[in-house]
């Protein structure tokens, strides 16, 4: 007679024959000491594994991580912080340059005749109107402060920069 | 604190109370440890990607949606991530060659010691780490991580069916072992 084959006897090991299977396979056993030596074999394999214990990682392996997860997420949060005031900023000045042409248009006097070159030279009008004070808070000392400005704008944004390559770099000679 | 279950414990952490996630770090570094350096082969190596592993899962706590278990999910995260450690180590070749198709012979490079014999376990763990990646993961997620079949394969995205091919070759594959060196006898 043929020898069980090692599926035969590793669903055997695991239960997971069924009533047929099975009994062929004990009666298989009884006649065949080559198969109960293998079966043996198996079963003392999947007892050893179940003995096996799991690693230990070091002792401070909790608290160092503990401590990245925090760091990790302080910065998160002073990034988000910076890209909101960031983005404030800019939904304020287009704002405050939305509400100052609504504020134009409304109090513009109503024009007495119809027709579309009214309508084209009241808006030029206004866009004129509109253009003047940003040519003027563009020009002479205002340029400077606008300049200070956007410099420390930019500062800020080359420190995050910086600060994020600098965090890259570790996790990568962490990882090498 | 330490008995409340996973989901328990996540919902506390999504909730702000960050220091709640060094439980599920503790209940999981073990187990977890011992999937990453059977992978790597590398003990510093799998610390360091396994910190990785425990930050990628809590940066990504809100996309886990409770549709498997945590340590399901979890599982799945350590395995892509230490693959991608690997990937990036170009051992991706050697981890491609090793299919379920493909065959693997641990005999061959089996340095066999009278002492050995002591502690079958022990044994086997030293075994089990020369097992190809593949063979080596769904064994200690089975024996060390009380996986069930279905969780190591939603967890390795593989069918049911592969992961016992996997089991039972690494099996035979030991049982090889200890037949050609008369370990049966002596432990039965």
């Amino acid at each position: 007679m043929k020898n069980l084959s090692d599926e035969i006897l590793n669903k055997f090991t695991d239960n997971e024959l069924d009533q047929a299977t099975l009994k062929m396979v004990r009666e298989q056993l009884k006649i065949s000491e080559e198969d109960r030596k293998r079966l043996k074999a198996i079963q003392a394999v999947d007892n050893g594994l179940r003995d096996m214990k799991s690693e230990s990682v070091s002792t401070d392996f909790t608290s160092v991580l503990m401590k990245r997860i925090s760091k990790k997420s302080k910065a998160k949060k002073e990034q988000q912080t910076f890209i909101i005031s960031i983005s404030s900023i800019f939904v304020i000045i287009a704002l405050a340059i939305v509400g100052y042409v609504m504020h134009l248009i409304f109090s513009a006097p109503p024009s007495t005749t119809g027709g579309t070159a009214m309508a084209t030279r009241e808006t030029l009008n206004i866009m004129k109107d509109v253009m003047e004070p940003v040519k003027s808070f563009f020009a002479n000392v205002n340029i400077s402060v606008i300049g200070s400005v956007f410099s420390l704008g930019l500062l800020i944004s080359i420190y995050f920069v910086f600060d994020l390559v600098k965090h890259t770099k570790n996790n990568l000679s962490r990882q090498h | 604190m330490k008995n409340l279950t996973d989901l328990e414990i996540i919902d506390s952490v999504k909730k702000g109370n960050q220091s709640d996630y060094a439980i599920i770090i503790d209940r999981y570094k073990n187990r977890a440890f011992s999937l990453v350096k059977r992978m790597l082969k590398n003990e510093m190596d799998a610390e360091e990607v396994l910190q990785d592993c425990f930050i990628k899962a809590y940066d990504s706590l809100d996309s886990f949606r409770q549709e498997s278990k945590f340590s399901t999910w979890f599982y799945r995260i350590v395995y892509n991530t230490t693959l991608t450690k690997l990937s990036g180590k170009k051992r991706k070749i050697e981890l491609e060659m090793t299919s379920v198709e493909d065959h693997f012979d641990l005999e061959s490079d089996y340095d066999f010691k009278v002492s050995e014999k002591k502690d079958m376990a022990e044994f086997l763990n030293k075994m089990v780490e020369k097992l190809p990646l593949n063979y080596a993961s769904v064994i200690t997620m089975f024996y060390i991580n009380d996986m069930s079949c279905e969780e190591i394969s939603e967890a390795l995205n593989t069918s049911v069916a592969n992961v016992k091919v996997l089991l039972h070759r690494s099996r035979n594959a030991l049982k090889d072992i200890l037949l050609k060196n008369n370990f049966a006898e002596e432990l039965l």
